[in-house]
């Protein structure tokens, strides 16, 4: 018959060794744990159990086999063990084991206890005198899963106070508390970087004109709501008042009166060397970015109307220079440029066509793909 | 996180353990198989248990768990960590 037990109620050793013993039994070997009164030096007040209950019971059933499988002698078995509050000097735990003969009850005591500190789920808290913080036991015969830096019998690894100068510590808080603090100063400087980023690319939104040289972004965004145009990018045009374009002109005025000078002037000039530096280029620039030929006569005028016309495009919707760039040049347009010019429609006819390619499961070599509207 | 969180456990807390996840118990969302080291490490993370990762059990509904084969976890199982031992 097996006896087993945890329980708050005080140890009784004779009621204990009165279960198991028997008519037919001329031994009963009876182990009793007390507490200690002192550890390291250190005057134990208090003794604390725990347990996980239902682990435990079956931990001590398991030793109880163990015991008759080895020990087939063994009649009764007892095994008490106390939890909660323990006092010093009181029995934690009483093991009773009886059999005809001595020899069998003395060994499966002792083998008993042994496992039953190796293998049942239960804990012991030691409450020290003084302001010596409590502290979990552990068992040597417990055998944890391969230790790789495992400290002998009691120092919980996890008390740096013990190691750390205490003049060192400028925080003391809870783990808790100290995690929060760093969630705290992480979101304060997101929320720092954040409205930088704003000031920077959207300027008058908390700043005056006067400290755009400030601020560090290339690119200035400002939302404005036009009547004529669905984009609400704002444009900001350079006038150069003087410039290398202007120095060599006829009259050294106006861009118009330079025009019209040269007009008149040179009717069989083409636009080669003839043309001042810095208009050459503007033409070359523009021509180049509306990809129209080179011109000859007239080149003023035109020139003024081609970047009237940028400028309007530009000024009703930029955000869309690149298609009608790309409209105008059809006929040039090299397999590069049409690659890295795709459209949202493209794409989306693109990934269909390749689906529906991947679902007939016939690979097509991709040239066939990359062709623009 | 490769595999779905499907089952809902219990995890209960033994004594150091205890005091450190500051519970005696939670529930936790676990895949229906998880190898031993994926369980101790999403427990150990979840409840501030890395100090005693190397000397803790886990034992499932009340058998500690063989470590070398993955875990079949059920609905409703109990899940206990079990730090180094000190009855008797």
């Amino acid at each position: 018959m097996d006896h087993l037990k945890l329980t708050e109620d005080k140890l009784s050793v004779e009621s204990i060794s009165e279960l198991v013993g028997d008519s037919s039994c001329g031994a009963i070997s009876v182990f009793i744990g007390t507490t200690r009164d002192n550890f390291e030096g250190k005057k134990v007040v208090k003794l604390e159990y725990e347990a996980y209950e239902a682990m435990a019971l079956k931990a001590f059933k398991d030793i109880c086999n163990e015991i008759r499988s080895k020990w087939p002698a063994v009649h009764g078995i007892a095994i008490y063990h106390r939890l909660g509050a323990v006092a010093c000097r009181e029995a934690s735990l009483v093991v009773a084991v009886s059999s005809a003969h001595r020899g069998p009850a003395l060994a499966a005591a002792a083998h008993c206890v042994d496992r039953l500190k190796a293998s049942a789920p239960v804990w012991k808290r030691e409450h020290y005198a003084g302001d010596h913080a409590p502290l979990w036991k552990e068992n040597p015969e417990c055998s944890p899963p391969p230790p790789p830096h495992r400290s002998p019998c009691p120092s919980p690894p996890h008390s740096p106070d013990d190691t750390t100068d205490r003049n060192l510590v400028q925080i003391n808080v809870s783990n808790e508390e100290l995690q929060q603090r760093i969630q705290n100063f992480i979101e304060r400087k997101r929320a720092q970087v954040d409205l930088s980023n704003i000031v920077d690319f959207i300027p008058g939104h908390c700043e005056t004109e006067t400290q755009d040289a400030d601020t560090c972004a290339r690119v200035r965004t400002q939302f404005v709501k036009r009547s004529d145009s669905k984009g609400h990018l704002k444009i900001r045009k350079v006038h150069n008042e003087w410039g290398p374009q202007l120095s060599r002109g006829a009259g050294g005025a106006g861009r118009e009166a330079g025009g019209a000078g040269r007009e008149a002037g040179g009717a069989g000039r083409e636009e080669g060397g003839a043309l001042p530096g810095g208009v050459a280029e503007r033409l070359r620039a523009a021509e180049e970015f509306l990809s129209v030929a080179p011109v000859g006569r007239d080149v003023y005028r035109r020139l003024k109307q081609v970047e009237d016309r940028i400028a309007e495009l530009q000024a009703i919707s930029p955000e869309y220079a690149h298609f009608w760039k790309l409209k105008s040049e059809p006929a040039e347009a090299s397999p590069e440029a049409a690659e890295c010019a795709f459209s949202a429609d493209d794409i989306a006819r693109k990934i269909e066509q390749l689906e529906r390619q991947a679902a007939a499961a016939s690979p097509t070599s991709l040239t066939s793909l990359t062709s623009p509207t | 996180m490769e595999s779905e969180r499907a089952v809902i456990v219990k995890v209960l807390f033994f004594a150091q353990s205890k005091e450190l996840a500051g519970t005696r118990e939670a529930i936790i969302q676990l895949p229906q198989r998880i190898s031993y080291k994926e369980l101790l490490n999403i427990i150990t993370e979840t409840y501030n248990l890395q100090s005693l990762k190397n000397n803790i059990l886990l034992a499932k509904n009340e058998e500690v768990c063989e470590q070398s084969i993955d875990l079949e976890i059920k609905h409703e199982d109990i899940i206990a960590v079990i730090p180094p031992l000190s009855g008797g």
